[in-house]
């Protein structure tokens, strides 16, 4: 994003004089000149393209290629039809690249909805490249959204699901395949071990379990839930909440349930 | 067939008689290489006969020389896990981002972006070092007037994911661009992969997969307006069930959303979203956020809330676990206090929703709360100190942390940065606390215009240490479990930009004299 800033000579009569000037006494030419009033708008930076559009001349009479490019970088084609700042010539109006008010101090948590709604607008400064770095992460990395040390510390975040992990990370590829070189995903039957803080966690894990699923599941496979769980075991302990629509789900995947009830899916007719 | 054919031969003729250059007239390449070297300590299982344990300190069983156990009832070993062997990764990763551009049909682009990744250690230590060859993207793009055309490896992002797939997605922007829709659909990848669902490298445990990619289609709508700018969404993946060559296809995700951005008033942002699963009839995550930025004073503030509910996909068992939500409360300030010294705080409470489960025997943490505290002092801009504190409590795992930092450019094209980080991390479920001490030290240096070499080491002092203590004979010893993990890690890399004078992948030297700060 930008935040435009008055030309340093503009509305001058004339480059060449403006050039002159400004050789000969850069002092006053520092001083700074009023930007024209649609600029006040403050939703000009994300509609100036509109304006730019519908006449590029009148942005000539201030701006050259260079103004657009200080942000457009990722994208010059939008620059093409201003002429470049040649040289010898008056720089023309300047531009520097500012935070957009809503990039406030945890805009990198919260960037998700205002990306989403119009994704245009953060073209206009970031790069393809700038969200795969993150979204799409270099394992050669040590440091981008997480910081270096963040392996010692990301037990806390993913508990409490701070962000979805998922959204950058599959947890099959990345958290279990890890868990499981580290000696912590589950073998075998479940006999407890693991949860040492608490002797009797297995029988009473279906809290833990329904705030942080997403944990359990980057050590434990499905196998190891149905064993109680399943519709066709021994105990068959109900998991689903109360909120759960059976017929809903039965309609959008019959062999999802099939996965556990087998043939015999509770109201299937 | 024989119109086809035709047609076909037509459009042969017609890309002849264009003779466009194989090669786009515009382009920007940038390669990088990245190698970092890191360990990390894993854990053993043992056991021992339930005869050779007994009544530790805290009046849990323990074993003799002071391994906490779990004794299933009615079995006669006890579990437990020990330090296991190191594991050292070696990840080394180059990767091509290309940009291309006249083809010689005006609005005909391509972009591609791929990685080799191999690990010179062990290849199994370190996460998605596997395959050999990534396509992270790859498409041809026309773009014309308010039309564009995409067609490859594309991914899409929105607030339902950011899902990729092998296919096309075509976007319209009528009405001057006011308005835009956007339907797309092809063969989908794994949620956070750059690999198909059936691939067996997403699948460690091997567990139950679909047979096939399933089938991604979606869309959006959105208006682009003075003050609001909002966007309806749409998905749907349908996946095929069921043992292999089972054809029959059935909903593995399918989700809408919204997303709305007003601006009111000059510094004043509102954002929020929210998201339903259709699949299992609930709702997913919710935000929405008010940010004001206070003109000319360099502060901003926000407040907001939001909702988190994950999103499983039904072709696993997950979705009908039916996990819970939490909701947050959330606010942040940042201010310019003294001249150059900015301060900047930021809290968040949270908690889950009713489980509905009935465990006596074991109590968790339903709540938790988090902030942090943070100083940055900018001599100028090219010496910055940085100060952080942050504490974060809540279910399942605790943290507390300082971060300090000191950057500095001594020279213009060369940075220095060292820091220095301590985190105190304990668990809920598990006798696991651990003491991190971090001192790093990282150079980046612009060789060239067009070419950037940066590296960095690390210093890793771990401590893992039990909060109870094995007593014996009256005197006390650290837990057994506990181990030191001290090690130094490395990573170095390389930048290299290529491209045509179009590209400007730096700026002409009066833009780059241009003060941050600026006049308003």
């Amino acid at each position: 994003m930008t935040r435009l800033q008055a030309p340093r000579a503009a509305r001058l009569r004339g480059m060449t004089l403006i050039a002159a000037l400004a050789l000969l006494a850069p002092a006053a030419l520092a001083a700074q000149i009023s930007a024209p009033s649609t600029h006040k708008d403050p939703a000009f930076l994300q509609t100036h393209g509109a304006s730019v559009r519908k006449n590029a001349t009148a942005c000539q009479v201030c701006h050259q290629q260079e103004s657009c490019l200080t942000c457009h970088r990722a994208t010059p084609s939008v620059a093409s039809g201003f002429a470049p700042a040649a040289s010898g010539k008056a720089m023309g109006v300047q531009v520097s690249r500012h935070r957009p008010a809503s990039h406030v101090a945890d805009f990198r948590e919260t960037h998700g909805a205002p990306a989403s709604a119009h994704a245009e607008t953060c073209a206009g400064c970031h790069t393809r490249s700038d969200c795969l770095e993150c979204h799409r992460p270099n394992p050669a990395r040590a440091s981008g959204y997480h910081p270096a040390g963040f392996l010692a510390g990301h037990p806390e975040q993913a508990y409490s699901q701070q962000l979805e992990c998922a959204n950058c990370h599959n947890t099959g590829q990345f958290c279990t395949s890890c868990h499981q070189q580290a000696g912590l995903t589950a073998k075998g039957a479940l006999r407890g071990g693991f949860h040492d803080r608490n002797q009797a966690f297995l029988g009473g894990h279906g809290q833990a379990a329904r705030q942080s699923l997403e944990s359990c599941v980057s050590c434990h496979a499905q196998n190891d839930c149905l064993a109680c769980h399943g519709g066709n075991q021994q105990f068959r302990f109900n998991p689903h909440g109360p909120g759960f629509d059976a017929e809903r789900m039965r309609k959008k995947n019959p062999e999802m349930c099939a996965v556990c009830h087998g043939s015999a899916i509770p109201g299937g007719g | 067939m024989r119109r086809s054919k035709v047609f076909a031969l037509a459009v042969l003729v017609g890309l002849a008689l264009q003779t466009a250059p194989l090669w786009g007239q515009g382009y920007r390449v940038r390669i990088e290489s990245r190698f970092q070297s890191v360990k990390y300590r894993g854990w053993q299982l043992d056991s021992v006969p339930v005869t050779d344990v007994g009544p530790g300190p805290g009046g849990g069983l323990q074993t003799a020389d002071g391994y906490a156990v779990t004794c299933p009832t009615g079995d006669t070993y006890c579990r437990f896990y020990t330090p296991g062997a190191a594991q050292q990764g070696q990840p080394f990763v180059t990767t091509a981002d290309l940009s291309a551009w006249d083809f010689g049909v005006p609005g005909l682009s391509a972009r591609a972006s791929a990685r080799v990744v191999t690990d010179l250690a062990n290849p199994d230590a370190w996460p998605a070092t596997h395959p050999a060859l990534q396509l992270v993207e790859g498409y041809a793009e026309y773009a014309r007037g308010l039309m564009m055309a995409q067609g490859g490896r594309l991914i899409e992002t929105s607030r339902l994911g950011y899902t990729g797939f092998d296919g096309a997605r075509v976007r319209v922007r009528p009405l001057g661009g006011t308005v835009s829709a956007a339907v797309y659909g092809g063969w989908a990848l794994a949620r956070g992969a750059l690999l198909g669902v059936t691939d067996s490298l997403l699948n460690p445990l091997h567990e139950f997969r679909p047979s096939k990619r399933g089938l991604l289609v979606g869309g959006d709508v959105g208006w682009n307006l003075r003050w609001i700018q909002a966007t309806v969404l749409y998905e749907r993946e349908m996946d095929a069930m069921g043992p292999a060559g089972t054809t029959t296809s059935r909903v593995a995700s399918e989700q809408f959303g919204a997303d709305v951005v007003l601006r009111p008033w000059r510094g004043v942002t509102v954002s929020g979203g929210a998201d339903y699963d259709l699949v299992f009839g609930e709702w997913g995550s919710a935000e929405g956020q008010l940010a004001v930025a206070i003109p000319g004073t360099g502060a901003t503030a926000a407040v907001g809330g939001r909702r988190y509910r994950p999103h499983f996909e039904s072709w696993s068992i997950w979705g009908v676990f039916s996990p819970v939500p939490y909701h947050a409360a959330f606010g942040s300030l940042t201010m310019r206090l003294i001249d150059r010294v900015q301060v900047r705080a930021r809290g968040e409470v949270y908690e889950y929703a009713n489980t509905e489960t009935a465990t006596p025997l074991v109590s968790i943490e339903r709540s938790g709360w988090r902030g942090s505290l943070g100083a940055t002092y900018m001599r100028s801009a090219n010496l910055i100190a940085t100060a952080d504190y942050h504490i974060e409590t809540g279910p399942g795992a605790g943290a507390l942390g300082i971060d300090g930092s000191v950057f500095w450019r001594p020279i213009p094209r060369v940075a220095v940065r060292g820091s220095i980080a301590n985190l105190q991390r304990a668990l809920e479920l598990r006798f696991n606390d651990a003491s991190v001490w971090q001192y790093a030290l990282d150079v980046d240096a612009e060789v060239l215009d067009q070419l950037r070499v940066f590296g960095g080491v690390l210093y890793y002092d771990e401590a893992r240490a039990g909060d109870r203590k094995v007593v014996v004979g009256g005197t006390e010893y650290p837990d057994a479990a506990q181990f030191s993990w001290n090690q130094v890690r490395l990573n170095a890399g390389i930048r290299l930009w290529l491209g045509s004078s179009a590209d400007r992948s730096t700026l002409p030297p009066a833009i780059l004299r241009i003060p941050e700060g600026g006049a308003r």
